[in-house]
């Protein structure tokens, strides 16, 4: 009994010294849940999109995303942080989605609904203006100095529109995520598919096993290819 | 014709060198053991004193492989070439002859060399003093192999190596009763060859896990020494499965004895196949260990962002 408790304190050892020493861990940031946020990134106004999610690992997964933090006076930054399984699994539909906003130092004004990109930055005249649209609705456009917003968010040319955003609004209140009217945004959605296609960091470059074996028994000198 | 003619000269020349460093040797010896000085200058009869011939023939044998893994780089000329091969030798040959002075002092600090090999010719003692030699030398190589291949200040790396893995191997020898049931001093006494087989074992074992932990590259000290100090946690993770397996798959019995006290007749008196069995099994289970630890790279199977 005493050689396997032995056994198993050399084994917490060796693992709690691998964390504490390791740079990669030191450095990575780790989302529990939506509350981790706000302890992270403190910048504002800002937008947390999410670009990707993925899992490493043989039997133990670890958990990735991959997030694309927009700011509103600086350049935006793609960030890899680790997450708890559970959280992942909850946001793996919510690609492309805003999954945390802070308009103002306040930090009663966060949101952690999973929203299209950007909604952040609507309806506050310091970012631009809302225009008529011929079907009574209404387009947001973004002042000159924030013209690549729209670029950068992974709007492109799609019309975010003020019936939009009221309706996010609504479902941010319900605490339900909104994928946009015809679910635009989101794990399969257009707009997402098109500005945040899966980066497929998980996957490594299949190798053809027969190519492999050829490859191995091959007398070096012997190749015919010239 | 010419040129290779010259270049069999240089060769002559190198071995002429290394000739001259194991001759050195006969003078250290006499620093080492300074009771040794009538012994050491006049003839030697192997046939008379085997265990000081596995004595001598160890220290040989472990500078003959510190040696190997010099280079003479011709391109800069004969001179430098020297030049650079006997500060590095010279180096290596104290801090190796050092090493074996110390772990001499920590595991046979109850023995003398003059007592045991010249008057008791006791071929235990012989035995361990074969394995240390041996040990040590792997041990140094790898020393000089890290600081050459990493680093440009050899010489200062070099020693922080060597009393880096002093400390390492002087603590690893004090595990021996924790791997062993054999009574270290007493059996030594009785001159046990099994005692030194055991022990030889369990050395070279130790020594080829540190080799193992400390062939790493070199970036900053302190991030060496944690990773140094894992890799050794990681094989003693490792070691006790690599143990059980082969117990386990071969059915290895470690007794014969039917009750307690044929069971302490046996650890009292072992014979040369319990010591051999302990050896062999503890140096095979390292040498698999250092391999899972050593030789195991994941690439990009674990991404790092």
């Amino acid at each position: 009994m005493s050689k396997i408790s032995l056994y198993i304190f050399l084994i917490i050892v060796y693992l709690g010294m691998s964390r504490t020493f390791s740079p990669q861990f030191q450095a990575q940031f780790y989302i529990k849940n939506e509350s981790s946020y706000a302890q992270i990134f403190k910048e504002q106004p800002m937008s947390l999109i999410l670009m990707d999610s993925f899992k490493t690992g043989f039997i133990i997964k670890s958990y990735f995303q991959k997030y694309l933090k927009v700011y509103a006076f600086g350049p935006s930054e793609e960030i890899i942080v680790k997450a708890s399984k559970e959280f992942w699994k909850n946001n793996f539909r919510n690609r492309g989605m805003s999954l945390f906003r802070r308009s103002d130092a306040n930090n009663n004004n966060i949101g952690t609904t999973a929203l299209p990109p950007g909604i952040v930055f609507m309806n506050n005249p310091s970012f631009g203006s809302w225009r008529g649209m011929p079907s009574d609705d209404y387009e947001w456009y973004f002042h000159r100095a924030y013209r690549n917003f729209p670029k950068v968010l992974g709007w492109g040319k799609y019309q975010m529109t003020r019936s939009l955003y009221l309706e996010a609004l609504k479902f941010e209140k319900k605490g339900e995520p909104y994928y946009g009217p015809h679910r635009e945004f989101g794990e399969h959605g257009v707009i997402t598919e098109k500005s945040f296609p899966k980066s497929n960091l998980d996957q490594r470059i299949k190798v053809d096993f027969w190519e492999h074996l050829k490859k191995v028994l091959q007398i070096k000198g012997t190749s015919t290819n010239e | 014709m010419n040129e290779l003619l010259d270049k069999l000269l240089i060769r002559v020349l190198l071995a002429f060198f290394i000739c001259l460093g194991i001759y050195l040797y006969k003078y250290a010896h006499l620093i080492l053991y300074p009771g040794t000085k009538n012994q050491m200058f006049k003839k030697f009869y192997p046939m008379k004193n085997s265990a000081d011939t596995i004595f001598l023939f160890g220290r040989i044998l472990g500078i003959g492989m510190i040696f190997s893994q010099f280079y003479f780089f011709m391109s800069d000329g004969v001179f430098l070439a020297l030049f650079d091969f006997i500060l590095a030798s010279t180096i290596s040959l104290i801090l190796y002859l050092g090493s074996l002075y110390i772990v001499d002092s920590i595991v046979l600090y109850s023995f003398e060399y003059h007592d045991e090999v010249i008057k008791r010719e006791n071929l235990s003692y012989s035995i361990i003093c074969f394995a240390h030699a041996i040990g040590l030398a792997h041990l140094m190589k790898t020393s000089v192999t890290v600081a050459r291949d990493n680093v440009n200040h050899v010489p200062i790396y070099l020693i922080f190596l060597w009393l880096f893995t002093m400390v390492i191997i002087g603590f690893a020898t004090k595990t021996y009763p924790l791997i062993s049931k054999f009574q270290f001093n007493k059996l030594l006494v009785q001159k046990s060859i099994s005692l030194s087989l055991s022990y030889s074992g369990f050395f070279l074992g130790i020594c080829l896990i540190i080799t193992s932990s400390i062939n790493h590259q070199v970036i900053d000290i302190k991030e060496y020494v944690i990773h140094t100090c894992l890799q050794i946690l990681l094989s003693l993770i490792i070691l006790p499965i690599f143990r059980k397996g082969l117990i386990l798959v071969f059915s290895f019995q470690e007794s014969m004895a039917t009750n307690e006290i044929e069971e302490v007749k046996e650890i009292e008196n072992p014979t040369i196949g319990h010591g051999i069995y302990e050896g062999i099994l503890f140096l095979t289970c390292c040498y698999l260990t250092s391999v899972i630890t050593g030789q195991l790279y994941f690439g990009t199977f674990y991404p790092r962002f």
